[in-house]
């Protein structure tokens, strides 16, 4: 057993209001320079939709993340030795600027500065690498609340094995059916980006397992470009080397939340360290299809067990760690309610982002009211209102929405889970006896025998749910991010003598002094 | 008295007669000689160009006052018999001469005429002393400085020898000029200036009669020592080659990448979009 600790999240997707605050923070802090413009390495997708890059899932066209071999172990899709051999001159499956948006800005001078003319002047856009005036070809969240538009959310790659008819009943209503979907580098297990740099310039952090790129070392291959399934590895067109999320590890160190999670308005975001059996992740990435998430779950150990915390301090975790390990909400989430899932485990890369799949607005209905009794109650100037439909959450039935919900299951399976549907159902309906027993206890409206059938059926306890719904609803700051010490110095100590830089830095002269005239 | 006054009058007028000859004479000579003779005898054999010996003879004075005037022109014109000349001497063209009078031209043409009666010993060839083909090729290449400061020969030709960086491409390539032209055209042309180009270059820097030789000894040595088809034939073959090369590649490196990403998957949607102009 190989204990090593990583530095997990959980994004409760049912909580996300997609208000891209998250995004602005991470762009203001990392991303507003020469290019990286066009980088988000947050961004929130609107689900359905394709995304950014545009159909960054569709690996027949991005050839990321890794695949099975004949042999039973995994390859890389797009990267490796023969290919980046073969390659050498021309890595042939990048994405293009157009892929991601060609950014811009709006000339906003021109508003106050422009000569008195015939017309009102505006602000034309221009390029943010050329400089000149652009048509605007896209943004980085293009499907943004567009979701039913053909060119969009029609194209979403998770519709892969989805028919044609339920397609077209999610598009009757494709005016709410849509959810959120905030992404930042998963800083995965496995990661593609890492085996797939030719420089051996990408590392993961051995303390935290933060996934960096050594800026010094990168040699401009974009290897990882390709091979991230994610494409959360970005070019940086003026330095002349790739980037990526930091997990903004400068706050981490400091005992701070990375910046999107700490100004995430709807508190979607949790943060917290995993203790996991390093030795087991070959196992876990080759796992068989339908076992994937299983096999990643299972790799991730319980920070209570003895043997484990025996083995940690052996491998040199600390006893704060471990301490940060056993309150971490991730490890509640994931392992202890099983109710996070990693995105696209098919890629294998054991990402150690988890997604709470959302619940609303699958579980919703949309029925046809008659309004007009309301309508004539309104004062004669009132605007009024002429669609008829009722955004319904109420269930007659328990589990009866489950399945006449309206996104089919099969969508967040593709999602979420490899396609196992069973695996989304039971999430949903732990979700849902949550609900269920929150709403008897404050508003008791529904009978003890079926809260009690409806958590036997989910398979929690009433204290569980009681805890689900605390964390969810009710976290304070310490308790969604719980960030243990992070013990930069011992880990330099690991590579380097600090004796021998000793004085070198804090308070001085960055230059020798000069005395004299 | 009588007699001897008589003699004495008869001898003054005959010499300034012959004495106005001998001038006419004397200027037509030196015309032939600058202008000529670098390319010409009289009875000496053909040159660059043919022998005039007797030229009055094959041609009407007007035909030739045309063709030294501009031998362009009447080759163009469709003259045959010009045609004929110029492809007879491997295609070098006779420099136009319009700063001749026809007077000067006519004057030419008698005085080949005269010349043509003697026997070809008269004109003596001037005897240039013995060339040193070294001397030759450092004065070619710029190493030594000529006598009366002219450009180095490389500034605007070219030799095709080992152990030589190109020279210029502006004017003739000389590798094989002594094949072309032979030993006494290529001095001759170097001593004669019958280019307007090397005119204007070395008039004012005449060549020494010792360069001249060494000049031509050198240029004698590499016509020899380099093929005479060597430079166009890899020339060729370079260029079907390379084509032939490239061609291969192309093929290759679009089946090696048949699959690659060819546009960003949105391109069907901008080339909807309206653009602006």
């Amino acid at each position: 057993m190989d204990v090593r600790s990583q530095i997990a999240m959980v994004f409760h997707l049912d909580k996300c209001i997609g208000c891209h605050t998250c995004s602005i923070a991470c762009k203001n802090i990392w991303t507003d320079r020469k290019g990286a413009e066009y980088m988000w390495w947050n961004n929130v997708e609107t689900k359905p939709g394709t995304g950014y890059p545009t159909k960054w899932e569709d690996q027949g066209i991005y050839k990321g993340g890794w695949e099975k071999k004949w042999d039973g172990g995994i390859d890389l899709k797009g990267a490796g030795k023969r290919r980046g051999l073969t390659n050498i001159f021309y890595n042939p499956n990048l994405p293009v600027i157009d892929d991601y948006y060609e950014p811009f800005t709006y000339k906003y001078l021109d508003l106050i500065e422009s000569p008195e003319g015939e017309d009102q002047p505006t602000a034309r856009p221009v390029s943010l690498i050329t400089g000149e005036p652009i048509d605007i070809k896209m943004g980085p969240n293009w499907d943004d609340d567009l979701s039913g538009t053909p060119d969009y959310a029609r194209n979403d790659p998770n519709f892969s094995n989805i028919s044609q008819e339920e397609q077209e009943v999610m598009f009757q209503l494709e005016k709410m059916a849509l959810f959120y979907l905030p992404r930042i580098c998963n800083h995965c297990l496995n990661p593609a980006c890492v085996a797939s740099c030719p420089s051996g310039a990408i590392y993961k952090r051995g303390e935290d397992g933060v996934v960096l790129i050594n800026q010094e070392v990168c040699r401009a291959w974009r290897m990882c470009v390709t091979a991230c399934p994610y494409k959360k590895s970005y070019y940086n067109w003026h330095t002349g080397k790739s980037e990526k999320c930091i997990l903004c590890y400068p706050r981490i160190e400091a005992g701070l939340a990375p910046a999107c999670m700490h100004s995430c308005v709807g508190r979607i975001r949790y943060l917290g360290v995993l203790l996991y059996d390093a030795s087991r992740i070959e196992d876990a990435a080759c796992a068989d299809d339908n076992n994937l998430i299983n096999s990643q779950l299972d790799i991730i150990l319980d920070p209570f067990d003895e043997e484990v915390i025996k083995a940690a301090r052996k491998n040199g975790v600390a006893d704060s760690t471990l301490h940060a390990a056993q309150n971490s909400p991730i490890y509640k989430f994931v392992k202890e309610w099983k109710l996070a899932l990693p995105l696209h485990p098919e890629f294998r890369t054991l990402p150690m982002l988890f997604y709470v799949p959302p619940l609303l607005p699958v579980m919703a209905t949309v029925k046809k009211t008659d309004q007009s009794e309301q309508m004539d109650k309104m004062h004669p100037i009132a605007k009024k209102w002429e669609d008829n439909w009722l955004y319904d959450t109420s269930t007659e039935e328990l589990w009866g929405t489950l399945d006449q919900i309206r996104f089919p299951l099969k969508y967040i399976a593709n999602l979420f889970s490899a396609g196992d549907e069973e695996l989304i159902k039971e999430k949903w309906k732990k979700l849902m006896a949550v609900r269920i027993h929150r709403r008897k206890v404050t508003v008791g409206d529904i009978s003890d025998e079926k809260v009690a059938t409806t958590l036997r059926d989910a398979g929690i306890t009433a204290e569980e749910a009681d805890a689900i719904y605390a964390l969810t609803s009710l976290p304070k700051f310490e308790e969604r991010f719980v960030i243990p010490a992070a013990h930069r110095e011992q880990a330099i100590e690991m590579m380097d003598f600090t004796g021998d830089t000793k004085g070198d830095a804090g308070f001085g002269f960055k230059k020798p002094v000069q005395r004299g005239i | 008295m009588k007699i001897t006054l008589h003699y004495v009058l008869v001898t003054l007028i005959m010499h300034v007669f012959t004495f106005s000859n001998t001038l006419a004479q004397d200027s037509d000579s030196a015309t032939f000689k600058s202008v000529c003779a670098a390319c010409h005898t009289i009875g000496g054999g053909k040159l660059i160009g043919p022998d005039l010996v007797n030229v009055q003879d094959r041609h009407t004075e007007e035909w030739i006052v045309k063709f030294v005037k501009s031998s362009q022109s009447v080759i163009k014109a469709g003259d045959k018999y010009a045609d004929s000349i110029y492809k007879a001497y491997n295609q070098v063209l006779m420099p136009d001469h319009p700063n001749l009078t026809d007077a000067q031209v006519k004057g030419l043409i008698a005085f080949i005429k005269t010349q043509s009666a003697l026997p070809p010993t008269t004109i003596a060839k001037t005897e240039l002393p013995q060339g040193n083909s070294n001397r030759g090729r450092e004065l070619f290449v710029g190493n030594i400085r000529f006598m009366n400061n002219g450009a180095a020969c490389n500034s605007c030709h070219n030799v095709n020898i080992k152990g030589y960086m190109s020279g210029g491409a502006l004017a003739k390539d000389l590798t094989h000029a002594v094949s072309r032209l032979s030993a006494e055209g290529v001095s001759g042309v170097i001593s004669g200036l019958p280019f307007p180009q090397m005119k204007e270059s070395y008039a004012a820097h005449p060549v020494t009669e010792q360069e001249t030789a060494d000049l031509t000894a050198f240029l004698v040595k590499v016509d020899k020592e380099t093929p005479l088809t060597a430079t166009s034939k890899v020339g060729s073959y370079l260029l079907i080659g390379g084509i032939t090369g490239l061609v291969i590649l192309l093929i290759l490196y679009s089946f090696f990448w048949i699959k690659r990403k060819k546009r960003p998957v949105n391109f069907p949607v901008f080339k909807r979009q309206i653009k602006s102009d």
